[in-house]
């Protein structure tokens, strides 16, 4: 996501309970592009298990499509409440939730609901929003008390929501006998960043959720998510693919290379060809590959990585689309993308739009796509999926 | 040590990969004793063999200046030898 002001960026990381075969937690995130807002909704379902992970689910679903549509929260709230399953045993429905909803101008505004509370470190300490506490009523008359808080995002701010299996790991040993709480992971949080001031929200969201697990010995006694946001100087990216259609733009591709300031792939065998003659670098290939089932990379002086363009594109998309968490096995030329493109925030996607003759006989493996598809696919992964900001300039 | 007298060029491009280009790759492994330590292997960017409209196909390689068509490591091989 993206504002005038700094980018902001989303990541969650999650561990199921010891023994369990789903999370009990969700969370979700949706960049509205045309209002340039965020909407992230972390919520814990009662229990545990595939039971919980339906409760969760629904509710941060529910929230999700509520707030995208400025509904009044109270009555998103009731609906959730009124709309849950309730369990067989326990005679109630029940899911916690949390929700950020940041618009264009970096306001954020928060209501919270029975999760641990949202955590806002903002120059190397903890900044506590002023809350208004709300009480709804629940079915069968329970009252539930929500609590909402609006604040002005900062650049460098990171705001922190968590599910109570991470407050609560180390609940019952003798150094956290009520478990690591808020105080803990605050102190974890500032130590964490002050030696690392700028690790990614990825980074961060994974490291909270490992140190809960420590905390309970390797066996998570509960679901644990972590969700960070992070606002910061957007880091950029270009792809330059495929060979303009008029060659007098050649020369403009190259430039725009040249110039651009962020980290540059190259992708495709005659794009990079025409890259080094126009700004005379030599392209070096390697025969080295760790992935057989695409042509090598190759190296060019100043440029990040430059590959072979549609087969690698292609293994990229399916890539993007199969990812279920920011990680990557692996480091072929299309990993090695991949891993580029995710520690990207805005990426500007040069795609050359004239048609290699050569791949368009029937006779070829389907593999052989029109290159502007793909890119379009791509690009639509990386703006819904992973929330980044893509611009599309066809040449 | 023998120096390197033959330079192959695989190349590297999508089309000469898909059509066998990619078991070129491993030509260092199929090279006699004999030959290899004379033979430098190099990749290429396209060598635009693809493009044109004539009877040769992919994929190639480029032994020392000399195009090589519808590579096949054998082929390859019986064209250094010759060459010896």
């Amino acid at each position: 996501m993206h504002n005038q002001r700094f980018f902001i960026e989303a990541e969650t990381y999650q561990e199921k309970k010891a023994n369990q075969r789903v999370c009990g937690d969700a969370c979700l995130s949706r960049k509205l592009k045309d209002e340039d807002r965020l909407i992230t909704v972390l919520s814990d379902g009662l229990g545990s298990g595939v039971k919980a992970n339906v409760l969760a689910t629904m509710t941060t679903s529910m929230a999700l499509q509520f707030t995208a549509k400025n509904d009044p929260l109270e009555r998103t709230a009731e609906f959730i409440m009124n709309t849950l399953p309730i369990d067989a045993k326990r005679q109630i429905s029940y899911s916690t939730f949390t929700i950020i909803d940041i618009n264009c101008l970096g306001e954020a505004k928060v209501v919270e609901y029975d999760n641990p509370p949202l955590i806002i470190y903002r120059d190397g300490n903890f900044y506590e929003p002023s809350k208004e506490v709300r009480t709804l009523t629940r079915p069968g008359g329970r009252r539930a008390k929500v609590s909402y808080s609006c604040l002005n995002l900062k650049k460098e701010d990171r705001i922190i929501i968590v599910s109570d299996g991470i407050t609560q790991s180390a609940m019952g040993t003798p150094h956290f006998p009520f478990g690591w709480e808020s105080d803990g992971l605050k102190k974890y949080i500032r130590q964490t960043i002050k030696q690392n001031p700028e690790i990614s929200a990825h980074q961060l969201a994974r490291k909270i959720v490992y140190r809960a697990s420590i905390n309970d010995k390797g066996h998570l006694t509960d679901d644990a998510t972590c969700h960070v946001i992070y606002c910061r100087e957007p880091r950029h990216l270009m792809i330059a693919t495929g060979p303009p259609f008029h060659e007098n733009c050649d020369s403009l591709l190259a430039e725009r290379i040249k110039n651009f300031d962020g980290k540059k792939i190259i992708c495709g065998g005659t794009t990079s060809k025409i890259i080094s003659r126009e700004l005379n670098i030599p392209i070096e290939v390697s025969l080295n590959n760790p992935d057989p089932s695409l042509p090598p990379v190759s190296k060019m002086e100043g440029i990040n990585l430059v590959t072979e363009g549609i087969l690698t594109l292609g293994k990229v998309s399916r890539l993007l689309e199969e990812l279920t968490s920011t990680e990557i096995k692996g480091n072929g030329p299309a990993e090695q993308m991949v891993r580029l493109l995710l520690n990207t925030d805005e990426i500007t996607l040069m795609a050359g739009t004239r048609i290699n003759n050569a791949h368009q006989d029937p006779n070829l493996p389907v593999e052989l796509e029109i290159r502007r598809n793909v890119i379009k696919k791509i690009a639509a992964l990386l703006e819904d999926k992973f929330l980044k900001t893509i611009n599309i300039e066809y040449l | 040590m023998t120096k390197p007298t033959i330079t192959i060029k695989i190349c590297c491009g999508t089309m000469c990969y898909i059509m066998g280009g990619a078991e070129l790759h491993l030509l260092k492994e199929h090279l006699p004793a004999h030959i290899a330590p004379l033979v430098k292997i190099e990749g290429a960017s396209c060598l635009g063999v693809c493009q044109d409209d004539n009877e040769d196909r992919p994929p190639c390689v480029m032994i020392n200046d000399e195009l090589i068509p519808n590579a096949t490591i054998q082929k390859i091989i019986t064209h250094i030898t010759k060459q010896l």
